[in-house]
C-alpha cells in the first residue's frame, strides 16, 4: 500500500530531510517542536481526534505536547535510606533534599511517578507521596504490604533516580497490517475500516479513516498472525472481521447493518434468551503495573443488581490498557454495563431463506411471542444447514458489545491472590459504584395525504368599491371572513359574498345596458351581471351610466336581454372554495 | 439505582433545544446509530414540544410546494448552529420510499421519550 503525505498548508522545512528520517518529519516537524542535540531521538506530540467545537471529529490531529505530560528528567543520582514503606532521599553527601522537575522535594511538590534503581531500570517502586523531613525528604511507597526494598530485589541498590517511564510503539492498526507485509496470505485486502456506503459518508471520511489512537510495542516473532491480531485488539478494543469476498478488516465497528428481515416472518424459529457469557454483577479489572510494588486492579459492584439477585457474581477481567486506577475503573465500569446487555443475547432457530447472512452482520429481527419486534440484532453465530434452515445466535447491536467476549474471555485468575493490593496495613480504599440507567427511545410517526386536485384561489375583483350609503340591501347570505375593521370588502367562504345590485329601471341596446347617473359605481369595470334573475350576461365596459360590451352567457339560447330591465346583479365568484381536493391520511408508524 | 425523574425534566429541556431541523433526503441506506447526516433534498424547522417530563414531540410537515425527482427514503433530524454551522445529528430512519409530488403532502412526528 503507497502512502502519500499531504503537504500542510504552512508548513515549512525544520531540517535536513536527508538521514534516516523520511517526509513524515516535515509533517510532524511543521507542528512541533524538533529534539535538539540528541541522537536517536524520537518526536513527541499530542495525538488526537480533530474536533470542531465539542464535536468529535473521525479524523485525527497532531498538536505539540503539554508540559505537563512530561517531566525532564536528569541523570542525577540520590542517596537513600529505608523506612517503614518510605524512602528517605536526599542530595549525595549532603543532606538537603533534592530537587525533581524544577522544585525541591516538599509536601506541597510534585510526586515523582517512578524511584528506579540507578544501575537497573527494571527495578522501579512506585511513589505515592512526598513529605518534608529534617534530612532530605521523605517519599512514601504505595502499597508495599510490609515488604522491604531487599524482598523487591534491589537488594544492591545503593543509589536512585526519580523518572518517568515513556513507551515508544506503533499505532495498533498501523502494527496490524505492518503483520501482513510480506506474509504469504489468500486476502483480497486487509484494511481498517467497514465498506464505505451513502450514509457513513456523508460527513467526508467518517467510516473509511478508523485508525486507532493507542500505541503498542510487541515482540510478535513466531505467532500466528490471528493470535497476534487478537492481542493487539485487547489493547484497542478493535475487533476482526472478514467478509465473504476475502477482505479482512480490524475495525472498530465490525458489524454491517443489512437491510434484511428474520424471525416469524420469514421462517418460523424457536427463539430464547441464551446470555453469550457470564451474567456478572461485579467486575474486577486488572491493569498492567508498571513498578515493583504497583497494583493496578478496580472492583465495581452493580450494588442494585447485587441486592435484587441476593448473590454477588464475580467477573475477574484483564485489561492491558489500564495504566492506572482510573482507568480501571472507567474500563469495569464499561465491561458491567455491557455485561448487563450481552444477557439479553437471543438464540434463533429453524429459520428458513436465510442462506446470505453470515456472523458479523446486522439484520432486523421479529419473534413476538418474547417480546423482540422489529429490533435490530447482530448476528455473532451462524448454523447453515443442508436442508435450506438456518440457526442464529444474535445479540444486541451496540458499539462495543462485540469486544465483550473477547475481554471477558481472559481467564486473570491466576495469580490473583499474590498480586491483590494491601488493603490490611495501609489506607484502605473502598469502590463503590452504583450504575444508574437512562434510556432514549425515538418513536417516529408519519402521515402522508394525497392531494387529488389543487388549483389557484379565485379571489374576487378588487375594483369593488362598497358605497356604503342608502338602504342595505342584501343579495345573499355570507359564511367566511369579515374585514376586521369594516372597511375592507367582506370575504365569503361560502356562497356569493358582497354583491352589487341596481334595482331601478334599465335598459338594453345592442349590446349597450343603460343606467341612471352613477349607478355603475361599485362594478367592476368588466364582469358578469344577472338581469331579472333570468339572464346571464358579460359585459366588457363601464361609463358612469352604461354597462358596454353586452353578450348573454347564459342560457346558451331561447332568451334575450329585455329592452327594459327591472333589477341588475353583478354576477361574481365566490370568496374562495374548496379549490384543494384531499383524500385520506394514511399513517405509519416506524 | 434510578435516575432521578427531576433531572430527567431537566435533560428533557435540554433535548428540547437540540433539535432544530427536519430533512427528507433521497438515501435509502439502512439506519445505524454511526449515521453522520442524510442527503438532504429539503429541511423546515419542526416545532418542538415539551408533552410530559420525559418526553418531546417534534413535528414537521412538508406541503404541496415540495415536489423532487428523487424518491424520499430517509427522514433526518439534527441540531445545527447557526451562527457557527457546527451540527449535532439526532435521530435518522431510512423510510419506504415515496414520491414527495404536488400531489401529496407530509406530516411527520417523532416522539424522544428519555426513559
Amino acid at each position: 500500500m503507497t502512502y502519500s503525505i499531504p503537504s500542510p498548508a504552512n508548513a515549512t522545512y525544520v531540517a535536513k530531510t536527508t538521514g534516516r528520517d523520511d517526509t513524515i518529519h516535515n509533517e510532524v516537524g511543521s507542528l512541533i517542536e524538533e529534539p535538539k542535540f540528541v541522537d536517536n531521538a524520537i518526536h513527541h506530540a499530542i495525538y488526537e481526534k480533530a474536533n470542531i467545537g465539542d464535536i468529535k471529529l473521525n479524523t485525527m490531529k497532531l498538536k505539540p505536547p503539554t508540559q505537563t505530560d512530561f517531566i525532564p528528567t536528569h541523570q542525577r543520582k540520590y542517596i537513600y535510606s529505608e523506612g517503614n514503606s518510605s524512602l528517605r532521599v536526599a542530595h549525595t553527601g549532603r543532606k538537603s533534599a533534592p530537587f525533581y522537575n524544577g522544585e525541591l522535594l516538599s509536601s506541597t511538590s510534585a510526586v515523582p511517578p517512578l524511584i528506579i534503581d540507578a544501575d537497573e531500570p527494571s527495578l522501579r517502586l512506585k511513589a505515592e507521596s512526598v513529605s518534608s523531613a529534617t534530612h532530605g525528604a521523605e517519599v512514601t511507597l504505595t502499597n508495599m504490604k510490609g515488604k522491604s526494598l531487599n524482598d523487591y530485589g534491589m537488594k544492591d541498590t545503593t543509589h536512585i533516580r526519580f523518572a518517568q517511564v515513556f513507551s515508544v510503539g506503533l499505532r495498533t492498526t498501523d502494527l496490524v497490517q505492518r503483520l501482513f507485509k510480506g506474509s504469504l496470505h489468500g486476502l483480497n485486502s486487509v484494511g481498517v475500516a467497514m465498506p464505505i456506503t451513502n450514509s457513513n459518508s456523508i460527513n467526508g471520511e467518517n467510516m473509511r479513516n478508523r485508525h486507532s489512537n493507542t500505541f503498542l510495542a510487541k515482540d510478535f516473532y513466531a505467532t500466528a498472525i490471528p493470535t497476534a491480531v487478537r492481542s493487539i485488539a485487547r489493547y484497542d478494543h478493535y475487533s476482526i472481521f472478514h467478509d465473504r469476498f476475502g477482505n479482512f478488516i480490524y475495525s472498530p465497528k465490525v458489524f454491517k447493518v443489512t437491510d434484511r428481515e428474520i424471525g416469524q416472518r420469514r421462517g418460523a424459529g424457536g427463539a430464547e434468551i441464551d446470555p453469550i457469557v457470564a451474567s456478572a454483577n461485579r467486575v474486577i479489572v486488572e491493569g498492567r503495573p508498571f513498578a515493583l510494588n504497583d497494583t493496578i486492579r478496580s472492583m465495581v459492584d452493580d450494588v442494585e443488581a447485587q441486592k435484587k439477585e441476593g448473590t454477588i457474581r464475580q467477573l475477574r477481567v484483564k485489561v492491558p490498557t489500564a495504566t492506572n486506577e482510573i482507568q480501571a475503573r472507567r474500563s469495569a465500569n464499561q465491561l458491567l454495563r455491557l455485561n448487563r446487555k450481552a444477557q439479553g443475547a437471543l438464540k434463533s432457530k429453524n429459520h428458513s431463506r436465510s442462506w446470505d447472512l453470515q456472523p458479523g452482520e446486522v439484520a432486523t429481527y421479529t419473534q413476538s411471542n418474547i417480546g423482540v419486534v422489529n429490533s435490530k440484532q447482530a448476528i455473532i453465530e451462524v448454523k447453515h444447514t443442508q436442508q435450506g434452515i438456518s440457526d442464529f445466535q444474535f445479540s444486541s447491536y451496540e458499539s462495543g458489545l462485540e469486544g465483550v467476549i473477547n475481554a471477558f474471555a481472559d481467564a486473570a485468575e491466576e495469580n490473583a491472590e499474590a498480586g491483590e493490593p494491601d488493603r490490611s496495613n495501609q489506607t484502605v480504599v473502598l469502590d463503590m459504584t452504583g450504575i444508574g440507567r437512562a434510556k432514549l427511545k425515538a418513536k417516529m410517526h408519519m402521515e402522508v395525504r394525497s392531494v387529488i386536485g389543487s388549483i389557484a384561489r379565485e379571489t374576487p375583483p378588487t375594483t369593488i368599491a362598497s358605497p356604503n350609503t342608502g338602504a342595505d340591501i342584501h343579495a345573499g347570505f355570507i359564511i367566511g371572513h369579515r374585514h376586521a375593521d369594516m372597511t375592507g370588502a367582506t370575504r365569503s367562504a361560502i356562497n356569493g359574498g358582497y354583491s352589487k345590485r341596481i334595482e331601478t329601471s334599465s335598459s338594453f341596446t345592442s349590446t349597450t345596458i343603460t343606467v341612471a347617473t352613477d349607478a355603475t359605481v361599485g362594478f367592476p369595470t368588466a364582469g358578469k351581471l344577472t338581469i331579472n334573475d333570468t339572464v346571464t350576461v358579460a359585459y366588457t365596459g363601464t361609463t358612469s351610466t352604461t354597462f358596454t360590451g353586452v353578450s348573454i352567457i347564459a342560457p346558451s339560447s331561447g332568451v334575450a336581454i329585455p329592452s327594459s330591465i327591472l333589477q341588475i346583479k353583478l354576477l361574481r365568484p365566490r370568496g374562495h372554495e374548496i379549490r384543494t381536493v384531499k383524500s385520506l391520511k394514511r399513517r405509519r408508524r416506524l | 439505582m434510578p435516575i432521578l425523574n427531576s433531572i430527567k425534566r431537566r435533560l428533557v429541556e435540554t433535548l428540547a433545544g437540540l433539535v432544530n431541523e427536519l430533512h427528507i433526503g433521497s438515501d435509502g441506506t439502512v439506519a445505524s446509530a454511526d449515521d453522520g447526516g442524510a442527503r438532504t433534498l429539503a429541511r423546515v424547522s419542526p416545532t418542538v414540544t415539551i408533552i410530559d417530563d420525559s418526553s418531546i414531540l417534534v413535528e414537521g410537515s412538508f406541503n404541496t410546494s415540495h415536489v423532487y425527482a428523487s424518491p424520499i427514503k430517509e427522514v433526518y433530524l439534527q441540531y445545527k448552529d447557526g451562527t457557527t454551522g457546527e451540527f449535532i445529528p439526532v435521530y435518522r430512519a431510512d423510510i419506504h420510499s415515496f414520491t414527495k409530488s404536488a400531489q401529496n403532502e407530509v406530516r411527520f412526528s417523532f416522539i424522544l421519550e428519555l426513559d
